[in-house]
């Protein structure tokens, strides 16, 4: 049976000044799965991400990160939340909040020293971070000195080098040009390949079929959940949260008004390129 | 009124993005940045200290002199190096200091009067001449060293040298972030001036454009604020708190050994010199 990374039950977020950022959310998160937290802009979604990482305590409602509960006073105790916060990974939104060193080098190696981990090994695992992610040749830069697209990398190198067994990531694909997007979508297929359990917020719908197995759409609540397939094409709950259907869809689905048949509506442009030589195949027959 | 206030800005904001952060003399190929700079780093520690213990000008100008050859053979032009040596610190502390030269503040022999009114009269003392002469020379001179140790020296070297010394974590953290910090908000504060600039048509009136301002700062702060909040999250959730820093440094080569060295005990010649041998070069003026 499926264990549960993180659990929320009824969690409920009110910031300082009275704005409610979330309002009864519930959901779980388990081990090794992919999944998408899907809403419109302010809909709480980066909110929500700093709760299941432990590092915002909820107004009200219950967490539970590896089976641990955690509120304002566990929080608070770095010991505990230590050994929490080793085995997972936030990605910011802002990419320049987590660069803060004076290089992408030191950047990156944060985390692994303030893990313990050996200076030998820390060396390797940087190099080897940025390397897979394509970006060895910014290492000595200073952050300032970045793209917006070189920025977003080095933000989740500085992430991926600790090997943590959880992922959340708030809007990663933001700033990335189109290449280096599919390179990142084949990066997260991987992890989540290797069993990684992977959590990515977003509004951009187009890469969550290749990346997510499961969705949470959130619009301050908890609005619906389930499967990539039922949520990306229900229309209504789409345009009830402000969302889209993902552009291959949407494109079969002016195909399918056009007269053209198709057996399934694919989500994914693999999916797409199957579908068409069907429809070539009946057409030529 | 309003092109002034903006013009200033863009000019103070531009001078401290270009100044501080441009590495264009960090990596020419001269004396000093041929050094390690855990031994810059000392060396001018020791020159600065020196600097600031001597009592008499024709010692400190010596102080200069060595300043500006260190500038010369590290590739640095005079025409770059002498107006940040002589241009802001110590042309500001030189008004701070010229109360100090008139007689109702440091009295003495007289020098020039300024002004008389009514029996009552203003003028410069010797004493008070020397005595702010010598606040602005040495002001002059501690901050050239500084000014060279920033011009030839990565600020990644910099932070890697201050772990190395064994300078507190916390310290030399917020040194560097800081450092990071300062021009995110430097490049923000001037987008904001561009875009409140692209709004705007037509003559601004003074008074409103300073109303303007007051947003602007408002804005940043908040900014900042948040993004102080989520930086701290950031470092949390990797770990921050727990263990140390590592250096990239080992050992210190021959030849910045020898420079350490050299600095270290030039430092303490001109110190001892002054003591044994006071300076009287300068004394006719200032007696």
């Amino acid at each position: 049976m499926a264990v549960p990374v993180i659990e929320l039950e009824d969690v409920s977020y009110t910031y300082p000044d009275g704005t409610d950022a979330l309002s009864h959310a519930s959901l779980k998160i388990f081990e090794g799965e992919s999944t998408a937290i899907a809403g419109p802009n302010g809909a709480g979604k980066s909110t929500l991400l700093l709760i299941m990482g432990g590092l915002l305590a909820p107004s009200s409602g219950t967490v539970k990160i590896f089976g641990k509960k955690i509120d304002g006073k566990t929080i608070s105790r770095s010991k505990r939340m230590y050994d929490i916060r080793k085995r997972m990974g936030i990605v910011f939104q802002n990419p320049d909040v987590q660069l803060f060193s004076s290089t992408v080098y030191d950047d990156v190696a944060f985390g692994p020293i303030h893990l313990g981990i050996s200076e030998g090994e820390i060396e390797s695992r940087v190099k080897g971070t940025l390397k897979s992610l394509g970006i060895e040749h910014i290492s000595d830069k200073h952050p300032y000195d970045l793209s917006r697209g070189e920025k977003r990398m080095a933000a989740i190198a500085t992430v991926l080098v600790s090997s943590p067994d959880v992922l959340l990531l708030d809007e990663p694909t933001a700033d990335l040009d189109p290449k280096n997007r599919m390179e990142f979508v084949g990066l997260l297929k991987r992890l989540g390949g290797e069993g990684k359990t992977i959590v990515i917020a977003t509004h951009n719908m187009d890469i969550l079929p290749e990346v997510a197995e499961k969705i949470f759409v959130i619009n301050r609540e908890a609005v619906a959940a389930g499967g990539v397939r039922d949520v990306l094409l229900d229309e209504e709950l789409l345009e009830k949260t402000n969302l889209d259907v993902p552009v291959v869809a949407r494109l079969f689905k002016l195909l399918k008004n056009s007269g053209f048949k198709n057996d399934e509506t694919p989500l994914t442009v693999e999916g797409a390129i199957e579908n068409i030589k069907k429809m070539i195949e009946r057409e030529g027959k | 009124m309003s092109r002034f206030v903006d013009k200033t800005l863009d000019d103070v904001i531009g001078y401290i993005s270009q100044s501080i952060y441009s590495e264009k003399y960090s990596k020419k190929n001269g004396l000093l940045q041929g050094m390690d700079c855990r031994a810059k780093l000392v060396a001018f520690l020791f020159l600065i200290f020196a600097a600031v213990y001597v009592r008499t000008i024709e010692i400190l100008l010596l102080f200069l002199l060595l300043s500006a050859i260190l500038a010369v053979s590290s590739k640095i032009s005079l025409s770059f190096y002498i107006p940040r040596v002589w241009l802001f610190i110590p042309l500001f502390t030189g008004v701070i200091a010229i109360p100090a030269t008139l007689n109702v503040v440091t009295p003495g022999t007289e020098i020039v009067k300024v002004l008389s009114f009514n029996g009552w009269y203003l003028s410069i003392t010797r004493e008070g001449a020397h005595a702010a002469a010598i606040l602005v020379i040495r002001v002059a001179s501690t901050s050239s060293f500084a000014i060279l140790l920033t011009l030839t020296t990565r600020w990644n070297d910099a932070v890697d040298a201050m772990h190395s010394l064994r300078l507190p974590k916390i310290f030399v953290l917020i040194l560097s972030m800081s450092y990071r910090y300062i021009f995110l908000l430097l490049d923000m504060t001037k987008k904001m001036l561009l875009s409140r600039k692209s709004r705007i048509l037509g003559k601004e009136r003074s008074v409103s454009s300073w109303k303007l301002y007051s947003p602007i700062v408002a804005a940043l702060f908040m900014k900042s604020f948040s993004f102080d909040e989520e930086v701290y999250f950031a470092m949390l959730t990797r770990g921050f708190g727990n263990k140390g820093e590592i250096s990239k440094y080992k050992n210190i080569d021959i030849k910045s050994a020898v420079f350490l060295i050299l600095c270290i005990s030039m430092a303490m010649l001109l110190v001892l010199y002054e003591r044994l041998y006071p300076p009287a070069v300068l004394q006719w003026l200032f007696p």
